[in-house]
């Protein structure tokens, strides 16, 4: 006893808490050190699980389980344990961080139980607990836990280390400019809870509150007593929760500022300078985790985005490499040729789905690709057949594109299966095959109903003349007036005959014109004889007034006729009691000159509603029209097209109730423009030279050479070169000839209509994927859509439509150049890729040589230097650089991996535009500094270019 | 009075077509199929050929290239007369060897100005 009584009175001498446990773990003794750091007394700890009772719960809040604590293997394994920083908890549900040790006690070789001692580290050098924290805090960076759960237990190391009882991590959000409570601690007892959760959903933009205020110096900063700093601005909160200081820190990458840790306590707290700068430097190391773990959860929520789009894909996307293998098919794949993904990885394509005879040229395409970097299937859009495992075949359409996989070529397909597509565009194909062969069914019953209708006619108005002849003789005054009118009706109904065969002509196109040389006047003269008791009729009176100098015009005399008699006969029928005038001059003012006929009238007149309907065919101004003045309702739409076929244009103007004037503008020789029409064909040859325009031509394909002229004229305004074919086969020749930007498509054509074209086109790989904008009814956008046309147009065009649908396709402007100097492939590969992703043109030099030889080829609108060079030294590169004074405008960026000296800063003063540290700027910073790059230049040739590019651009000196 | 051998088919028009040249004064012989137009030209030698194009037994474009083909006939000028009023048809009756072409209906005015025309040039020669 007395040595037990001295045992006991050193253990209650020590500052030490010491206890010790049976082998179930129950407290069998304490002294009063270890009491008097747990807050409770003897009676209340003896008998009882240790565990249990002090060593419950871990930092962050979750249950500390018995089975999992290394102190208590003491008990099992007889080796003695020793753990620093460890929480146990008080009493009062308060906890303190401990240096916590366990001894094995032995009876005859058998544990039977442990000492344990424990020490608050509190009380032991703040070097000691920062170097605690540090630890813990590296610990948990390099588990694997997520993100959120990673930086929560920082949170909890942190804060239960340094005896904090809340944290907070506030994220930078980029998109608002301010910073969000990401993550949270509610400290240990969980008693932060309700100040967590009113301040959650609070923001801080930069230099507001203390985590702004972090944010904004990018240094720790601390209160000391919240409840009267004017800057806090969650002091009631705070003060409701009990919390009285506050310290708060950057996360950082190098110099950006990724985010904000910020700790309450409790307690008043002290601050050190030393404690501060320990912090920073945490600050720094959870900094580049989260950077780091951010960009992996970007990339794995890409990556999944990217798996998802494929899985869903309609189309099948398969990638192959060099060697035609496959490493990726996706379940549209599956879907469409049978095979399954883990069937068919690693295997070689050509086999599985390229029918035998394109094998051949499958592989020879590839190796192209490879040696040349030349793809005839590569980037556009082709039909092709494919073979499914059952060995069936079927259309597809097929898009490939190349991309770089650690430097080797990687080949990715689109595959669609157009089985479907095909067979519409068959049954599409056989409907207008089928309405086309109606259509010609519709003008031979016409042309044989007039013929069967002429004949007997012919009889009629044969002994109709006959008789009236005779009766005339006789003198049979009675019967010669109802002859007459026998007569007249007849010859009417001829007319009418006359006028559906002529419209069923133009409409089949077999309308022809011959040409004569006439005398206007002579032909004027005839024509008022013709007419005039026409025009009498309705007591009106004919005036025909002809120019001295019309002369002669070499025209088709018959259609001039029967386009005057139409206009004079449609006056005389809606005007009564008035003037029928016809008025003839010759327009010499234009080359060639032309012969204008006026036919005007003083009779009822149209509305603009009634023009509007006026050219259509058997349309008259309204249904009542066609009951008070008969005809057909063809005249007008007959003169229409004789007008234009002989290269003239009709026009009208009226007043309702006042009277109209038709004008017919006729060239006086229509051969010049015949031979026009002809002469495009002849001279649409493809070596022949394009009108300006450059990369940009359109190519113009339309039968009608009014309309090839106006078109061309308007392209040319708006800065696109023109070629133009005056059929479907000459635009075939040339549209392979020349690949132009766009095709502007007519679709009435004869021998080869604009369907027929667009088919061919969209069936030649080289040429399927130029745009092809259809001119055409909008009926029929559909069948344009489907036959593979990118827009349609209707005639007559409407300019502003034609502009806005051919702008899309106006060659896009490249952005600038960037040179990329580099001696390491990897470098610079790193370097480039971003570039090129964002559509920069890029080009890169290893050595000195390639650099001034790119230099020479084209000047760049940026160099980017690689200061960390082992073959080439940067510094001097950019000094020989400057030394050329062709090259003093091209701005330099230099790019390294570590701070540098102020000597090198020196070096590079007033010779770049920016340095930027590749270890701590985001790779964003290299793009923001070329997005502030103007578009591109023209291509400088380099040297004895100076003048032009001297003085370009207008850099702010930002390095 | 110049003769004119009509060759036409159909009843009605070679009637009125006859009774009206004949009233203004012209000898009309009538063939009723180009076969019997093909013997009445050899046999009765008329100085003009009013032929239909559309006949039975020989159609008019064969009578028109055996007449022309034919040294004793060739000279006498022939007007197709048609009621084929479609593109192509003038230039198939002048290529069959016709001397000027008419489209039915009949207009008589233009049809007596046609063969006054033929006639004419047919003296000068």
């Amino acid at each position: 006893m007395h040595a037990a009584a001295e045992i006991n009175a050193i253990l209650n001498a020590i500052e030490i808490g010491v206890y010790g446990v049976d082998a179930a773990g129950r407290c069998t003794f304490i002294n009063k050190a270890g009491l008097a750091m747990l807050g409770y007394t003897i009676d209340e700890v003896l008998g009882v699980n240790m565990h249990a009772l002090i060593h419950h719960t871990y930092p962050d809040g979750t249950p500390y389980p018995e089975s999992a604590c290394p102190l208590l293997q003491t008990l099992e394994t007889g080796r003695p344990v020793a753990l620093d920083t460890e929480m146990l908890w008080r009493k009062d549900g308060s906890f303190f961080s401990a240096e916590y040790s366990s001894f094995p006690v032995f009876d005859e070789a058998v544990v039977t139980g442990s000492v344990i001692t424990f020490q608050d580290t509190v009380n032991k050098g703040q070097a000691r607990k920062r170097l605690g924290v540090q630890i813990s805090v590296s610990r948990i960076l390099a588990g694997s836990s997520e993100l959120d759960t990673a930086l929560t237990q920082v949170l909890g190391a942190i804060g239960s280390a340094l005896g904090w009882h809340v944290a907070l991590f506030w994220e930078i959000d980029e998109k608002e400019g301010v910073l969000r409570n990401a993550v949270a601690w509610p400290g240990p007892d969980g008693l932060g809870a309700d100040f967590l959760a009113a301040t959650a959903d609070m923001t801080f933009a930069r230099g507001v509150g203390l985590p702004g205020r972090v944010w904004q110096t990018e240094a720790p900063a601390y209160i000391s007593h919240l409840a009267s700093d004017e800057t806090f601005l969650r002091r009631d909160t705070a003060a409701q929760a009990g919390l009285r200081s506050a310290f708060a820190f950057p996360l950082k990458t190098g110099t950006q500022t990724v985010g904000v840790m910020e700790f309450f306590s409790r307690r008043w707290q002290h601050f050190d300078e030393n404690f501060l700068e320990s912090i920073s430097t945490l600050g720094q190391q959870i900094g580049q985790y989260f950077r780091r773990k951010r960009a992996e959860e970007a990339l794995r929520e890409s990556e999944a985005l990217k798996a998802a789009i494929l899985e869903t894909a309609l189309d099948c996307v398969i990638s192959i490499t060099a060697d035609s293998r496959i490493v990726e098919w996706n379940a549209a794949a599956e879907r469409t040729f049978g095979y399954r993904r883990d069937e068919v990885m690693g295997e070689l394509l050509p086999e599985l789905i390229i029918p035998e005879a394109h094998r051949a040229r499958h592989y020879q395409g590839v190796a192209r690709f490879i040696a040349t970097g030349q793809g005839r299937l590569i980037d556009r859009r082709i039909e092709i057949e494919a073979a499914r495992r059952d060995g069936t075949l079927f259309p597809v359409e097929l898009s490939i594109t190349s991309t770089s996989v650690r430097g080797a070529p990687h080949f990715t397909a689109y595959v669609r299966d157009i089985t479907v597509r095909k067979g519409y565009e068959r049954d599409l194909a056989a409907a207008k095959e089928e309405a086309e062969a109606a259509n010609r069914t519709k003008s031979q019953f016409i042309a044989n109903m007039s013929h069967e209708l002429r004949t007997p006619l012919t009889a009629v108005i044969g002994y109709g003349e006959m008789l009236e002849e005779e009766a005339q003789d006789r003198g049979l005054d009675s019967m010669l007036d109802d002859l007459r009118k026998v007569n007249s009706n007849a010859r009417h109904l001829l007319a009418l005959i006359n006028d559906v065969l002529d419209i069923s002509k133009i409409e089949a196109g077999k309308m022809e014109v011959h040409l004569e040389t006439f005398h206007v006047a002579q032909l004027v003269n005839e024509l008022g004889a013709t007419v005039e008791a026409l025009v009498a009729r309705k007591n009106n009176k004919l005036v025909v007034e002809c120019a001295p100098d019309t002369g002669s015009m070499h025209s088709d005399p018959v259609k001039v006729r029967q386009c005057l008699i139409n206009l004079l006969s449609n006056a005389a029928k809606f005007t009564e009691d008035g003037t029928v005038r016809l008025e003839v001059t010759r327009d010499a003012r234009e080359t060639p000159a032309s012969v204008v006929f006026r036919v005007v009238d003083t009779g009822i007149g149209m509305t603009q509603e009634q023009i509007a309907k006026l050219f259509q065919r058997f349309t008259q101004a309204d249904a009542s029209t066609t009951r008070r003045f008969g005809g057909t309702g063809l005249g007008l739409s007959i003169t229409k097209a004789f007008s234009s076929m002989l290269g003239g244009e009709i026009s009208v103007e009226s007043v309702a109730g006042e009277g109209t004037v038709f004008e017919l503008r006729l060239p006086a020789d229509s051969a010049a423009f015949q031979a026009a029409a002809d002469s495009a064909n002849s001279t649409d040859s493809p070596d022949a030279s394009t009108t300006g325009g450059g990369d940009n031509v359109v190519l113009v394909i339309d039968d009608d050479p009014n309309a090839r002229a106006l078109l061309s004229r308007f392209l040319v305004r708006e800065g696109f070169g023109v070629r133009t074919a005056s059929d479907g086969k000459m635009g075939l020749k040339l549209a392979r000839a020349l690949r132009p930007r766009a095709i502007l498509l007519d679709v009435m054509m004869p021998q080869m209509d604009g369907w027929t074209v667009l088919s061919a086109l969209k069936a030649d790989p080289d040429m399927a994927d130029i745009p092809v904008v259809m001119e055409t009814i909008v009926q029929e956008k559909g069948l344009a859509f489907s036959l593979g046309a990118a827009d349609y147009l209707t005639k007559p065009i409407q300019w502003p439509r034609l502009k806005k649908v051919l702008d899309r396709y106006r060659s896009t402007t490249p952005l600038a150049c960037v040179l990329v100097v580099d001696d390491d492939d990897s470098t610079r590969n790193l370097l480039c890729e971003p570039l090129e992703k964002e559509g920069w043109s890029v080009v890169d030099a290893h050595d000195t040589d390639a650099v001034f030889a790119a230099m020479q080829e084209k000047q760049p609108s940026l160099v980017l230097v690689d200061l960390n060079m082992s073959a080439m030294n940067g510094f001097a590169l950019i000094q020989d650089l400057r030394k050329h004074a062709e090259w003093r405008d091209v701005p330099v960026v230099a790019v390294s991996d570590q701070d540098l000296t102020p000597e090198e800063c020196e070096r590079l003063d007033g010779r770049v535009q920016q340095i930027i540290n590749t270890e701590n700027d985001a790779p964003e910073v290299l793009l923001s500094v070329l997005r502030k790059l103007p578009p591109a230049q023209p291509a400088h040739s380099g040297a004895g270019d100076t003048n032009a590019s001297r003085g370009a651009h207008g850099y702010d000196i930002v390095g | 009075m110049a003769t004119i051998l009509l060759v036409e088919d159909h009843q009605e028009i070679w009637d009125f077509l006859s009774r009206r040249l004949k009233r203004r004064g012209f000898e009309v012989i009538v063939a009723q199929d180009g076969q019997e137009g093909l013997d009445q030209t050899r046999a009765k030698r008329p100085d003009l050929l009013l032929l239909d194009m559309n006949l039975p037994v020989m159609d008019g474009w064969t009578v028109a290239q055996t007449l022309k083909a034919d040294d004793a006939t060739k000279h006498i000028p022939i007007i197709a007369l048609t009621a084929h009023a479609m593109s192509g048809d003038r230039e198939k009756a002048l290529n069959a060897g016709c001397d000027d072409y008419h489209a039915k209906p009949v207009d008589f005015s233009q049809l007596l100005n046609q063969i006054e025309a033929a006639l004419t040039a047919r003296r000068a020669t």
